[in-house]
């Protein structure tokens, strides 16, 4: 989660309102966050339903979340992943928001399924997921500019991961590829790319320090380390396991692990090179803010035709112009 | 002939093809043969030598490999220790393919632990011993 929240002497979650609706999950009191602190206040108790129009009355108030206990959210989260369809398609609910609740779903439940440490598991969820990604993805205006407003940046892998997957499903369909097939494939191997991280220390994934060299180069293992989890996976693609193996391949071979060139280097793992350091450079590090998305776009654009493909991180650009489509 | 020199199952093949060019300035960057310092995991536990032999390379499971793929070349062998070796290649293996590589008298079953692009068809792979009774399995 992106932030945290106290009250009653419990941990709340974010619950997007998209996913509020009371024909699908259980009732639950609902908080909203109290102005300037993280402290919480009871907005519904859970005996008291609430209405369409109430959700209407949150939204002209600028909310768009409300806070659930996380006891109340662990019984909430596989319904929301169970009914995912159905919430994503439906369109009383701004597309942003529903792009949110689908951005939440995905990294709650890849943080589930990566703590199994079952490989074949994690590419199932990873299988389940992508099409939810895709079929919203596909049918949504602007989703790019959306995702990138509304996508968690926390500093975790399984949200970077969510973001990856949906931001590469969306550059792909831009630049052409209609196949949905090809597009879920793309959707899970973004969720899949780092699974290598698996095995690197938590201590090192989560230092709020810059990293030593010695931790640097332990680091620098998880594209083969993913590749190696992957490659014993039947359902895993080419395609996937080289999003997994190349994405930190520059075009001019100044990349890692193997150090590839241009064309040598798979479409799609250049395609998650991009999307790759985009959430990166937008997203929270414990050692600097933010990059907002027109500075981000600014720093990879110095290393366009020497780390990303030209033509892709074009058209990643593209996106975010004024009056553009997704 | 080089053949001669090789033992067991190479004995008599004169299939091997040395596709690998490997450029000066290669050389020259790596007096010792190595370009990448070994990783963690993959680092070899005795001391390496380097060495300028030619070995031939018998590819058991390769992931870009197809039935129909070459797999026997004669490679140059840049070190070698007694956990692992090094040698180059005209197109990239991937981690965890497995391999024979035959010294002569010596035949020992290796897995890939790293790639390295060192220049235009050219491929420093590093590769460590597997377990003996590790049995050889030749699906691609
Ligand atoms: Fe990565």
């Amino acid at each position: 989660m992106s932030a945290t929240f106290i009250g009653n002497g419990s941990d709340f979650k974010l619950l997007p309102l998209a996913g509020l609706n009371p024909d699908l999950l259980p009732p639950v009191n609902l908080h909203l966050p109290a102005e300037k602190t993280s402290r919480v206040r009871l907005y519904r108790s859970a005996d008291i339903p609430i209405k369409a129009s109430d959700i209407d009355a949150l939204r002209a108030h600028g909310i768009t979340e409300l806070l659930v206990a996380s006891s109340d959210y662990e019984k909430i989260q596989p319904l929301l992943a169970a009914n995912l369809g159905t919430l994503l398609s439906d369109e009383s609910h701004p597309q942003r928001e529903r792009l949110g609740l689908l951005n939440r779903v995905v990294t709650d439940t890849l943080r589930e399924a990566f703590s199994s440490n079952n490989m074949a598991d994690i590419v199932a969820t990873t299988r389940e997921l992508a099409t939810h990604v895709v079929d919203i993805g596909i049918r949504s205006k602007n989703a790019i500019r959306d995702v990138a407003m509304i996508a968690n940046h926390d500093f975790c892998t399984f949200t970077h991961s969510a973001n990856v997957a949906s931001y590469g499903t969306l550059l792909a369909h831009a630049m052409g590829i209609r196949d949905t097939d090809e597009l879920r494939e793309i959707a899970a191997g973004g969720m899949l790319h780092d699974v290598g991280k698996l095995e690197i220390p938590n201590r090192i994934l989560s230092k709020a320090g810059r990293l030593t060299k010695e931790e640097m180069t332990v680091t620098r293992l998880h594209p083969a380390r993913g590749f190696q989890l992957l490659r014993r996976e039947q359902e895993v693609s080419r395609g996937q396991l080289m999003m997994a193996y190349q994405h930190h391949e520059w075009m001019n071979g100044d990349g890692y692990p193997v150090g590839c060139v241009g064309q040598e280097l798979h479409l799609w793992a250049r395609i998650c090179a991009v999307v790759d350091v985009f959430e990166a450079l937008t997203g929270k590090r414990p050692y600097r803010r933010p990059n907002s998305i027109s500075e981000s776009l600014t720093i990879m654009e110095r290393e366009s035709g020497t780390h990303f493909d030209e033509e892709i991180l074009r058209c990643w650009k593209s996106n975010f112009l004024e009056g553009s489509r997704a | 002939m080089l053949e001669k020199q090789f033992s067991g199952r190479f004995q008599g093949m004169n299939t091997f093809t040395q596709r690998v060019v490997v450029p000066d300035y290669v050389k020259h960057k790596v007096p010792d043969g190595t370009v990448l310092p070994a990783t963690m995991k993959d680092s070899r536990r005795f001391a390496r030598r380097s060495c300028d032999l030619t070995a031939h390379l018998e590819i058991l499971t390769g992931w870009m490999l197809d039935d129909e793929s070459e797999r026997l070349f004669e490679v140059p062998v840049t070190n070698i220790s007694r956990s692992g070796a090094c040698f180059f290649h005209h197109v990239q293996l991937f981690p965890d393919d497995q391999l024979i590589l035959n010294f002569g008298k010596l035949d020992r079953k290796f897995q890939v632990a790293r790639c390295r692009r060192v220049a235009d068809k050219c491929f420093e792979i590093g590769v460590h011993v597997m377990a003996s009774d590790t049995s050889v399995d030749r699906t691609p």
